[in-house]
């Protein structure tokens, strides 16, 4: 306890701290420069902006807690979204194409999950194999890249993305559900602890007898629905199915889960700080369109921000390595 | 028993290279432009620029770190140097390149090794990065630079051979003297191998790898320099697909070693095998999207071959 006090420096203050007082700095600033920014509207968009991202990052946040991480989700998004607009092109109902774009999912998860637990593959490796594959069979599948347009769109399909329930956007009473679902699979049931403690200590949860191979397999399965999900709330926003839509979010959703990570005191992952995550990466891209700067730009702004969150998470690490005498 | 299985090794070293005569034997009968001298050197110029930046992976995964911002660091430096020679003139269009390639090369070392950060993250928001820098320096267009000395490169023979293969080879011949016969390359396989036991026994860990990193960008500079050439500019996210090449050559590198360790010569046999591939499926016919299909099953393939670890991985 004496030794925390003490190493309470403005170092550290601003390691554990920085990232809610950059947040508030980039807030202000915004709603100084812009009058457009610090408006209901405009936050409103925002939510609805950083639901699909949320979606795909939550799910990311469940396998990095297992200690792994899942690049697929970049093809799952895009995939999910060929396959509803193509059951609805050939008749289907809404309900049976949302039922395949989140089989799809299912599919990718269990492929990832079993590559990495039963064929012990470097999850980096699987899921960017997968990645691969799965962007490839996106433009295999729409011939070099064109994406399926709906003639007529059925009215329940637009209601996914652009429907609101009490004034509230459908994405954003989509992301709450997920975030509650996960939360209590996380925080109230034996699978989230069970899933804390793979990714602390595997030797030791599997000798005290966690069947770590499907509790892992099973959170790259959850990835993949979130994935799927996002895709399908996407497909609805912009009314089509478009191949490679996802590559955009994967980095996001990384970025995200990790702010999440240092954010908490003792540097876990954990779905309110993947929130939170989400919510800067989406306040700095919102506030720099608003801002009319250049899309190139916001590209370099979001890699940078990225490697600033990994470089806090790293240092973070380094110092608790230091505390606990690591 | 030990004979047997030294048999099968050996059996399973061949099979790569019958596998890949077959293969051309097939793409020759199909069509049989693909044997003409022409499209055999057009295949060899082409490999130029995955060569360099492959052998610059290859170096860094020795040391058992990993390099995703490759691509990006290459179209960086291209735009950097046709920018500056626009500007000023070749030479300072060449510093330049050779600078930010060596700058970028150093910032992912000093993030991976000093800082700790994963190397795959860490060089992925280094990619995302470097393709915005390019893009805000060339405003998103196509680049055109109008060069004596590039367009030699890109264009012309040394009797028959390309010239950019010419000097591709000299590098490949550098690279093998630095890395398989140098006391450089011997430190980054220790560090790969071992790391602790490395330390052990006296070697530096941090700095040999920073230095690989370093390297890989001095061969993105390079690779930079024949794109240039052959494109006689350069055009905004060019390389981006060039990521799974050249991540394949070495894997393909390494998993054709008796020993399955990464290696030069093992990643330039990789590259020239990615690059009959595509030539060859490009010319009987098969769309250019199949191709990313069949690369990404490949890969997986060949870690499934190579990787023989007990315990589930994490990162």
């Amino acid at each position: 306890m004496k030794s925390k006090f003490s190493s309470m420096s403005i170092k550290n203050l601003l390691l554990n701290y920085g990232v809610y007082l950059a947040f508030l700095i980039v807030c202000v600033a915004f709603s100084l420069l812009s009058p457009a920014f610090l408006t209901t509207a405009n936050l409103l968009d925002l939510l609805r902006q950083i639901s699909i991202v949320t979606v795909v990052a939550f799910g990311m946040t469940l396998v990095i807690i297992s200690g792994g991480i899942d690049l697929s989700t970049g093809a799952v998004v895009g995939i999910a979204g060929l396959a509803l607009t193509t059951v609805l092109e050939k008749g289907g109902g809404l309900l049976v194409g949302c039922l395949v774009a989140l089989l799809f999912g299912v599919l990718f998860g269990v492929i990832n999950g079993t590559l990495v637990t039963r064929a012990n593959m470097n999850p980096f490796i699987v899921t960017i194999a997968t990645l691969l594959i799965g962007n490839s069979l996106q433009i295999v599948y729409t011939r070099g890249g064109l994406p399926i347009y709906l003639m007529i769109p059925p009215k329940n399909f637009m209601f996914i993305a652009h429907g609101r329930v009490g004034g509230i956007p459908v994405p954003v009473i989509i992301l709450l559900m997920i975030f509650g679902l996960y939360y209590l699979l996380l925080q109230r049931s034996s699978y989230g602890r069970y899933l804390y403690a793979i990714g602390s200590n595997i030797d030791a949860s599997e000798l005290s007898g966690i069947k770590y191979r499907k509790i892992v397999t099973f959170a790259y399965i959850l990835s993949g629905i979130s994935a799927a999900l996002a895709g399908i709330v996407l497909s609805s926003r912009v009314m089509s199915g478009q191949p490679l839509a996802g590559e955009a979010y994967l980095l996001d959703a990384i970025g995200a889960s990790f702010m999440g990570t240092i954010i908490s005191k003792v540097g876990r992952p954990s779905l309110l700080g993947t929130m939170f995550g989400s919510l800067f990466i989406g306040v700095m891209m919102n506030g720099l369109t608003l801002l009319n700067v250049v899309f190139y730009w916001q590209e370099f702004a979001k890699g940078f921000l990225i490697l600033f969150i990994l470089l806090i998470w790293a240092l973070q690490k380094a110092q608790r390595e230091v505390v606990t005498g690591k | 028993m030990k004979n047997n299985s030294k048999l099968k090794g050996q059996l399973k070293s061949l099979i790569i290279y019958i596998g890949l005569l077959l293969i051309c034997i097939v793409f020759a009968i199909l069509n049989p432009t693909f044997i003409s001298p022409s499209n055999l050197m057009t295949i060899l110029s082409h490999m130029a620029p995955l060569a360099l930046m492959s052998f610059g992976l290859a170096s860094v995964m020795m040391a058992g770190d990993f390099d995703l911002s490759l691509v990006g660091i290459t179209g960086f430096s291209a735009v950097t140097i046709i920018v500056l020679a626009n500007q000023f003139n070749l030479l300072v269009g060449l510093l330049g390149g050779l600078i930010v390639a060596v700058l970028v090369g150093f910032l992912n070392g000093f993030f991976v090794v000093k800082v700790g950060i994963h190397p795959w993250l860490a060089t992925i928001a280094m990619m995302r990065m470097t393709f915005g820098l390019e893009q805000i320096l060339s405003k998103g267009y196509a680049q055109n630079l109008n060069h004596p000395f590039i367009y030699w490169l890109g264009h012309s023979r040394i009797g028959f051979i390309p010239a950019q293969t010419i000097f591709a080879l000299l590098i490949f011949g550098v690279m093998y003297v630095l890395i398989q016969k140098h006391k450089f390359g011997y430190h980054l396989y220790a560090l790969g191998g071992n790391r602790i036991a490395a330390q052990i026994a006296g070697i530096r860990v941090q700095k040999p790898r920073i230095l690989a990193y370093m390297l890989a960008g001095v061969l993105c500079f390079f690779a930079s320099i024949c794109l240039t050439g052959t494109l006689s500019g350069y055009t905004p996210l060019a390389t981006e697909k060039m990521v799974n090449d050249t991540i394949l050559a070495v894997f393909i590198g390494s998993s054709v070693s008796k020993r399955k360790v990464i290696n030069i010569p093992g990643t330039f046999l990789g590259v020239i095998i990615m690059g009959i591939f595509s030539n060859g499926l490009a010319l009987i016919g098969v769309p250019s999207y199949w191709m990313q299909l069949v690369k990404g099953i490949l890969i997986i393939l060949v870690i499934v071959t190579s990787s023989r670890s007990e315990k589930m991985v994490q990162i």
